[in-house]
């Protein structure tokens, strides 16, 4: 699914004395099968993009259009489109209510009016999609799961919607390396596998760097940079100047490169920076 | 007679330490099991381990905020079952916790340091005293007047380090408290976690960061309640087995710094930050 922002501008209570303008006249689209990145200091209007992403807010100016319909159609009834954009909370877990995980998967497809059999199918393939065995977990008490094993199954609950588009936001935050690395690998097997887009708002630009095609960065509301992740993260200053930093690896490099090396700065993966680093520190001039 | 603190001895003592859940339905469950550790007046411990693998347990024994259902924790000698030393031991074992937003009590930033103190009885003159030093440590003064709840999440979490700073005690236990920070708010705490190191206070930081693990002086690291590793974080880099087992994963610049090494390049054998890796490249390269 292709999602097209026109002129976003959200104000947070307008006329009031805090009013707070999150984001201010942003245009920009997201492709059908596209991994993009969306990052930003805290308060640069990253949750308020995504939010009008899904029709969650509607926009004080501007508007959304997924494959062309206008969120804000009337003709369009607005469940419609937050059936077709997943959103993942910050803490998805803590939305869990039911007393197994299939209860708690089933209860979005059983609004939906689908028939008892169709909802068993959907909850088991979304466990499956999430990496969990739906004859082990089915029927466990979420609140006896780990935190990485809850937010599995919060994302499941948002995948038995069936969306086109998977939005999360921070969703390793506050999980154990494993928990981490579980979770990253089923996004990206989501996105291989399912052709879905995904969009995935992080302060971890190392996780950013590792995953993402394209990146968005926001700067109190506004477009800071955009465009593929290594050339968003070859230019330390102009990166700096939008408030984020250049992932660990590219960081070192660049520090490097200052100091008169000959070197690439937007290289993520370890083996290949310590390859061209080697190289240089044994052939390159001193 | 329990109210006399035994002679003074200045370090923390974990002996034969389990700590047991009480489960009416099943069998016990052990959040740990026989830890024998010590943390000496200055030191710098480090907890690593996966969710579920007894590290806030722990850090909860320190204080004795949990007691040991098997063994004993003592406090500068002082037994944490004592309840005669309960507020003694509080005085000098802080806690942090992961959400600043569960610590803040107060409407304005210097009166939520005050409020331990307060309840302390410490006279007027000397709470303001210790607030205004608080403040000044942890790089909050120009916020003394502002309400917490509009204050960044670094921010606030140093307000929270401020309140455990103003009772002045000798060992501060955090216990993952940069988890929900933005990369912003977890440099600034992590600034202020080192400046208190340098203070000469005892420090204990439960993380599951591996970036942060490497600032400490001694790293444990626990496993299904067991200590699985306790050394250095230069030891720690080199145990290859342990790492993958208990899901640890090295930081990308010291990784980086090892496959250097393996290529030919006589780096040192433990450097824990970027600047420290590219400043002793720049400088091997210059002698070749």
């Amino acid at each position: 699914m292709r999602i097209e922002a026109e002129h976003l501008t959200y104000i947070y209570g307008p006329g009031l004395p805090w009013e707070k303008r999150a984001l201010d006249d942003v245009s920009l689209q997201f492709e059908e099968g596209e991994f993009v990145g969306l990052v930003g200091e805290t308060g640069s209007g990253k949750s308020t993009l995504v939010q009008l992403l899904n029709g969650l807010l509607r926009p004080t100016s501007g508007r959304v259009l997924l494959d062309g319909v206008d969120l804000a159609d009337k003709r369009t009834p607005i469940w419609k489109a937050r059936l077709q954009v997943g959103l993942v909370f910050q803490f998805p877990e803590s939305q869990l209510f039911a007393e197994t995980v299939a209860e708690d998967i089933a209860f979005g497809p059983r609004n939906l009016g689908l028939s008892r059999q169709e909802v068993a199918k959907r909850v088991e393939e979304s466990l499956l999609k999430v990496g969990l065995e739906p004859a082990r977990f089915g029927q466990r008490n979420p609140f006896t799961l780990s935190g990485g094993e809850k937010r599995l199954v919060a994302i499941a609950g948002i995948l038995a919607m069936c969306p086109r588009v998977l939005i999360v936001d921070e969703v390793t935050a506050g999980l154990d390396p494993r928990g981490k690395r579980d979770i990253l690998t089923r996004i990206k097997l989501l996105h291989r596998n399912e052709r879905a887009t995904v969009i995935m708002v992080s302060h971890d630009m190392d996780e950013i760097a590792s995953l993402v095609e394209r990146v968005v960065v926001l700067k109190s509301g506004r477009i800071c940079r955009q465009g593929p992740t290594r050339e968003v993260f070859s230019d330390e200053e102009s990166l700096a100047g939008c408030g984020i930093r250049l992932p660990t690896i590219p960081q070192i490099l660049s520090s490097l490169v200052k100091a008169g090396w000959r070197l690439p700065v937007s290289i993520f993966e370890v083996r290949e920076a310590a390859r061209l680093i080697a190289q240089e520190y044994h052939h390159g001039p001193v | 007679m329990s109210q006399i603190i035994p002679a003074m001895t200045p370090k923390i003592v974990l002996e034969g330490v389990s700590y047991c859940y009480p489960d009416p339905s099943a069998s016990p469950v052990y959040a740990l099991s026989s830890l024998t550790l010590e943390v000496e007046a200055g030191d710098f411990l480090c907890i690593l381990g996966p969710n579920g693998s007894g590290k806030s347990t722990l850090g909860r024994l320190f204080n004795a905020l949990l007691l040991p259902t098997e063994g004993s924790v003592q406090v500068d000698g002082m037994d944490t079952r004592n309840n005669a030393f309960l507020w003694k031991i509080r005085t000098r074992v802080g806690m942090v916790f992961q959400n600043p937003d569960n610590q803040i009590v107060g409407t304005i930033v210097e009166e939520d340091i005050a409020f331990g103190l307060e309840n302390l009885g410490i006279p007027p003159i000397e709470i303001r005293a210790r607030v205004d030093w608080a403040m000044e440590k942890v790089g909050i003064s120009s916020y003394a007047k502002h309400p917490p709840n509009l204050l960044s999440g670094g921010q606030k979490q140093r307000v929270a380090i401020a309140g455990v700073l103003a009772m002045k005690p000798s060992y501060i236990v955090l216990d993952e408290p940069t988890s929900l920070l933005d990369p912003k708010g977890r440099e600034e705490v992590l600034g202020t976690i080192q400046e208190l190191h340098g203070e000469g206070i005892a420090l204990i930081l439960i993380t599951h960061r591996m970036e942060e693990a490497m600032l400490a002086s001694r790293l444990l690291v626990l496993e299904k309640g067991e200590a699985a590793f306790l050394g250095s974080p230069a030891q720690l880099v080199e145990e290859d087995e342990l790492l993958r087992h208990a899901h640890l994963e090295l930081p990308p610049a010291i990784r980086l710094a090892q496959l250097l090494r393996g290529g030919g390049i006589p780096l040192p054998p433990f450097l824990s930050r970027p600047e420290e890796l590219t400043r002793t490249l720049c400088a091997l390269k210059r002698s070749t």
